[in-house]
């Protein structure tokens, strides 16, 4: 029986992502109340976080890159580091760090507050008003959730960057040009696709997930948290899953 | 479809029906802008946003021209005061007011109350509404049930 529902609900998951992803390539879809809960996203996702973000990254980029390049060095494997800086920091390790990250914020957010307006009749009204919901509120902020993270995927693999390098300056005494074309060596076309692609997705799912949560509320006030806890259990397993299919895609 | 019915004024009328199923169907019979309890005010919206985004929507009118045309309408309404307040700061009367603008601005030559009584606590609250069909040249229905009917088991302000 749990099976069975979990198929019907994965399907009408994936038919209502669908239908978000098509419609943000229609340009007839953006009207000025689209835009501004797209601009409202953008700011939510990526602007407002900024000063905690930027915090944390750094915080993360100097653990991590001093890990990194004091293990490199332990082991006389400095001619790898700007693989592993490229292809494990920055292609593999950001965007799922930066994925659990913005789950947590964002994710949960678009859940409570869609539920919430499903049980306040908030999304009835929209829809009475011949207000299409997904393209007056879901499709916006899938779109913005997108951009926004990418944009945060490389703002943070820029401070990873930096970190490394200070971390290798200050070990070794290695300069900028030696890092960067240690760097330039190492990335290819496929990383910087995967890196792309992920980050869109992750953006993607981090808030249809929840917003199809949302819609799926019964219209009870204490149906909300389990809503919450439902979202952020299926985001965490999607989020794992989409990692462990990136790593194989890097490997063949 | 039986109903009884009083004409206030050439704009403005209520009719009452026997049971909500009657009155259900009469409103799916028509094509008409709503204000009830079921549509409320979205909440993280302000009064202005809730009454622009069917402009901005529906006629794809920029944000400064819906807030011009939003803050008119407020001005006229007396309810200027009331621009940039979300939904849970102002009262049940001038929330009614608010959706009663809303509908007001979408594209329906009518509008129709349903049960307005069951959102307001002094049945005095709709004489605004009366007052406001003179400034605004839409229909204006109010609908409700048996009132004896729907009020006896509420606790409702207007029995008492």
């Amino acid at each position: 029986m749990n099976i069975f529902s979990g198929i019907i609900h994965f399907t009408k998951y994936y038919f209502f992502s669908v239908v978000c992803l098509l419609y943000m390539f229609n340009p007839k879809n953006y009207n000025p109340a689209s835009r501004q809960v797209l601009v409202q996203q953008i700011f939510y996702t990526a602007i407002e976080i900024l000063p905690v973000f930027l915090l944390s990254a750094i915080v993360f980029g100097v653990i991590i890159m001093g890990l990194i390049v004091s293990l490199s060095i332990e082991y006389n494997m400095q001619q790898y580091i700007g693989y592993l800086i490229i292809k494990l920091i920055i292609v593999e390790l950001v965007p799922f760090l930066l994925a659990l990250i913005i789950s947590f914020r964002t994710g949960l957010r678009v859940s409570a507050k869609t539920s919430i307006m499903k049980v306040n009749n908030e999304l009835n009204t929209l829809e009475i008003f011949g207000i299409d919901t997904v393209k007056y509120l879901f499709m916006p902020r899938a779109l913005g959730n997108m951009l926004g993270f990418l944009s945060l995927a490389f703002l943070f693999s820029l401070i990873m960057m930096i970190s490394g390098y200070v971390f290798l300056f200050l070990i070794m005494g290695m300069n900028l040009d030696i890092f960067l074309s240690t760097l330039v060596k190492a990335i290819s076309l496929k990383d910087i696709l995967i890196f792309v692609f992920k980050s869109l997705l992750f953006g993607f799912i981090i808030v249809t997930i929840p917003s199809y949560d949302g819609l799926m509320t019964k219209k009870r006030y204490f149906e909300i948290p389990f809503s919450l806890s439902k979202t952020i259990s299926s985001l965490f397993i999607i989020i794992c899953f989409i990692e462990v299919l990136s790593l194989i895609i890097e490997f063949i | 479809m039986f109903y009884r019915g009083v004409i206030i004024n050439n704009r403005i009328y209520i009719k009452i029906f026997e049971d909500i199923d009657t009155l259900n169907k009469y409103i799916e019979s028509e094509k008409t802008s709503i204000v009830s309890e079921n549509t409320p005010l979205l909440s993280e919206l302000t009064v202005t946003q809730n009454i622009s985004l069917i402009l901005e929507y529906h006629n794809r009118f920029n944000i400064k021209k819906s807030k011009k045309i939003t803050s008119n309408l407020l001005q006229k309404s007396g309810l200027e005061e009331l621009r940039d307040k979300l939904p849970f700061e102002i009262g049940k009367k001038d929330r009614l007011l608010i959706q009663f603008l809303r509908a007001y601005v979408s594209s329906c030559e009518m509008i129709t109350i349903i049960k307005p009584f069951s959102m307001i606590d002094k049945i005095e609250d709709i004489d605004y509404i009366i007052k406001l069909s003179n400034i605004f040249n839409k229909r204006i229905q109010i609908v409700d049930t048996t009132l004896h009917n729907y009020y006896k088991e509420n606790k409702c302000l207007i029995i008492k």
